[in-house]
């Protein structure tokens, strides 16, 4: 067996339907350590991060306000995945997938509450005032397992090349040469001049972009869907009543027995719903440790909200959209569907050009600052610049080539983030108990020593 | 030289203590408003002075003090006249009645540096000659000075003092260099309402003017008021956390920017 198919194979094992069932359990087992955080507080969950929205700093020990993390976080978490990736559950699972693609969201919500929480508080601070945390941060601290932590950097370090940098770029780069005849080395280049910018001004820099272009960039996505949705507007409630009934419906797949679509249907809406807004992988808790908060809980809570923009608001604009148009019945890859859905208004396929290439960009950020916090924890503070420069260089590189080995590679990587991950919050779940109790009590928050 | 605070050694048992012994020397009380002198002559009490009072009213004054800093030097030299004819035993049990009088007070507060004011609230009240007297000296007074210049005995009028205090008549006025802050909202949940938690830096700032205890009375931007108890905690600059429920009384929510004043609180 050579090293290719040794990847293939634990590619298809991290990211294969009992690596999903793992995430589930997990999942509802930290929604039963929260005491079922994502429904009995939602009303609360909602005023402290949406409805607190215009707050810019909150107290002090973290380099960064609760809403830019958060938004660092989401500039990862909504990529390309967002569109294409819930096109192409339905085109395999039919549109029941989408009713278990909430399901795995709402499940995945207390995963991603305990990530931020945990990661606010197990974060190292430095003399400074900057502060790092993250997965590795909490299992090396909180589980005293620092080989563990430093594992979950390493594969985090290298996924960020493949799926954060050079999938990312080859994104943008194929999209703005199919819709706008732009050459491919352009936009390396300018990427990798835009990501050597917003990386040289460290955590900061990279908050400030991400406030701004995340959230323009979800409202430009969600104006362009309302858009297409408002000319298929009679297709809206069959569209949604496609998906429950499908949900429910045994159906059979082409020469299968009876169960096995259903089956598809729900690997499909599952697989969505969890790797959609990466709650169970890690990655968002590096972003959410650099918060400004007063107390872990309340970053939780930002979460919380990233997997519900993430795959309850913006999943379910591109589903409605693919279904309500009936694009997906014809069949197709995913990309010939979309053209398809949002073919309907005029340079309607440009602007969904665009916001692939903004969801990608944001994505190819995010990850710098990752993979660079990874590689800090690894190898300390001198490693930041040399993270850089090769992350840049990749970044102009990565539109040229097809990088497949690499892509491969940090795809098997991005996958394995999730082991050492899922067993931290599953040894930590008692201490986000603790902290969710201690928050709602009014009980101060004491940072371990 | 014997030197304490009357927080752990009481007036009447010190001065018992040095009597007993038949000592000469000036007991020196020094709270940062005023200055107490207490003569001894070979244990017998021989003369008293506290601010402007002097003989038994200064005694008397001494003996309303929770806590003040003392020293009892012999080398001090004694006043040329006596101004306390008292035999001891009476003198120490007049102290003891009267010390009870003062611990029965719940009002006054302990600082006696603090400002007093007529409040702007409306209500019925039968004043005692000793209160109209009080309220002549009030306004822009301390307490300290208060006692000091009404003509009535110091124990009546500190009592006058805090009937009024208790019935609103008068109020502790917050110092004029203490200024009110723009706070953003800041929620915490659970079952302790009616209080306020402030970064502990302000908190020391607010300590550091008002060394009486203080709360703080929160203004919504659309008009809501109220008092609350007031608490340090860390990692909070710039905010101030109100409980879920006060919040919402006030017609407010977390990120909105709330006037905080302190306040002295009348209970200590």
């Amino acid at each position: 067996m050579n090293v290719m198919e040794w990847i293939n194979q634990i590619n298809g094992w991290v990211w294969g339907f009992e690596m999903m069932l793992v995430f589930l359990a997990v999942g509802l087992y930290l929604t039963v350590r929260s005491g079922f955080i994502q429904f009995a507080r939602i009303g609360v969950i909602f005023r402290e991060t949406l409805g607190a929205i215009r707050e810019r700093t909150l107290g002090s020990g973290g380099e960064i306000s609760p809403f830019q993390a958060t938004m660092i976080a989401m500039g990862a978490t909504i990529g390309i995945g967002n569109i294409v990736g819930v096109t192409a559950a339905i085109l395999a699972g039919g549109p029941g997938a989408i009713f278990w693609m909430w399901i795995a969201a709402l499940v995945g919500m207390a995963t991603k509450f305990a990530e931020a929480t945990l990661a606010v508080h197990f974060r190292r601070q430095f003399a400074d005032g900057s502060v790092s945390g993250g997965p590795m941060y909490y299992i090396a601290r909180g589980l005293g397992l620092p080989w563990l932590g430093g594992l979950f950097a390493v594969f985090a370090a290298v996924a960020a090349f493949g799926i954060g940098n050079v999938v990312q770029v080859s994104a943008i780069a194929g999209t703005l040469e199919t819709q706008l005849h732009i050459a491919p080395a352009w936009t390396g280049l300018l990427a990798g001049l835009v990501v050597a910018v917003v990386l040289a001004g460290g955590v900061r820099r990279i908050a400030y972009f991400a406030q701004t272009l995340v959230p323009l960039m979800i409202l430009f996505y969600l104006v362009l869907a309302v858009a297409v949705l408002a000319l298929n507007a009679a297709g809206i409630w069959p569209a949604l009543r496609s998906i429950f009934e499908s949900a429910f419906s045994l159906q059979a797949g082409f020469g299968g027995a009876v169960g096995v679509a259903t089956i598809e249907m729900i690997k499909a809406g599952v697989g969505r719903g969890i790797f959609s807004n990466e709650a169970g992988l890690g990655s968002a808790a590096i972003a959410h440790a650099q918060a400004q908060v007063d107390h872990p809980v309340r970053q939780g809570f930002w979460g919380v909200m990233e997997v519900f923009i993430d795959s309850i608001v913006i999943n379910t604009f591109t589903a409605l959209v693919v279904l309500s148009t009936g694009a997906w019945m014809a069949g197709g890859t995913p990309y010939e569907v979309l053209g398809q859905g949002f073919g309907g208004i005029v340079s309607a396929q440009t602007l969904l050009a665009v916001a692939l290439a903004l969801f990608a960009f944001t994505t190819l950020i995010s990850w710098a600052f990752y993979g660079e916090e990874s590689a800090t924890f690894l190898f300390g503070e001198g490693i930041r610049w040399p993270y850089r420069l090769a992350y840049v260089v990749m970044a102009f590189v990565g539109g040229l080539g097809s990088f497949t080995t690499l892509i491969k590679l940090s795809d098997t990587m991005n996958g394995l983030m999730a082991i050492p991950n899922l067993i931290a919050l599953l040894l930590l779940g008692g201490v986000v108990a603790r902290l969710t109790r201690g928050f709602f009590s009014g009980e101060p928050w004491t940072p371990p020593k | 030289m014997l030197k304490g605070n009357l927080s752990e050694f009481p007036l009447g048992t010190l001065i018992q203590t040095l009597a007993a012994a038949g000592r000469s020397g000036v007991l020196v009380v020094q709270p940062p408003w005023l200055e107490g002198r207490v003569a001894l002559k070979e244990g017998g009490l021989y003369a008293a002075r506290a601010g402007a009072r002097r003989g038994w009213a200064a005694l008397e004054l001494l003996a309303g003090l929770p806590r003040a800093p003392f020293v009892f030097d012999d080398t001090i030299p004694l006043p040329s006249e006596p101004n306390l004819n008292l035999p001891l035993e009476a003198a120490l049990a007049r102290m003891l009645a009267v010390g009870d009088r003062w611990s029965g007070l719940v009002h006054l507060p302990g600082d006696w540096q603090v400002e007093l004011a007529l409040s702007r609230k409306s209500g019925e009240m039968k004043l005692t000659p000793v209160m109209l007297q009080v309220l002549g000296l009030v306004e822009g007074r301390s307490i300290a000075r208060i006692l000091e210049e009404a003509e009535a005995p110091p124990v009546e009028v500190a009592e006058a003092l805090d009937r009024m205090l208790g019935e609103g008549v008068l109020e502790l006025r917050t110092p004029s260099e203490m200024r009110g802050e723009e706070l953003v909202a800041l929620s915490f949940y659970g079952k302790e309402t009616g209080v306020a938690y402030v970064d502990e830096a302000l908190h020391r700032e607010w300590q550091k003017l008002l060394p009486h205890p203080f709360g703080v009375r929160v203004r919504s931007p659309r008009g809501q008021e109220a008092f609350f108890q007031v608490r340090p905690r860390a990692d909070i600059p710039g905010r101030i956390m109100l409980h879920d429920k006060d919040l919402r009384k006030l017609r407010a929510g977390r990120g909105i920017k709330l006037s905080v004043q302190p306040e002295l609180t009348t209970v200590g």
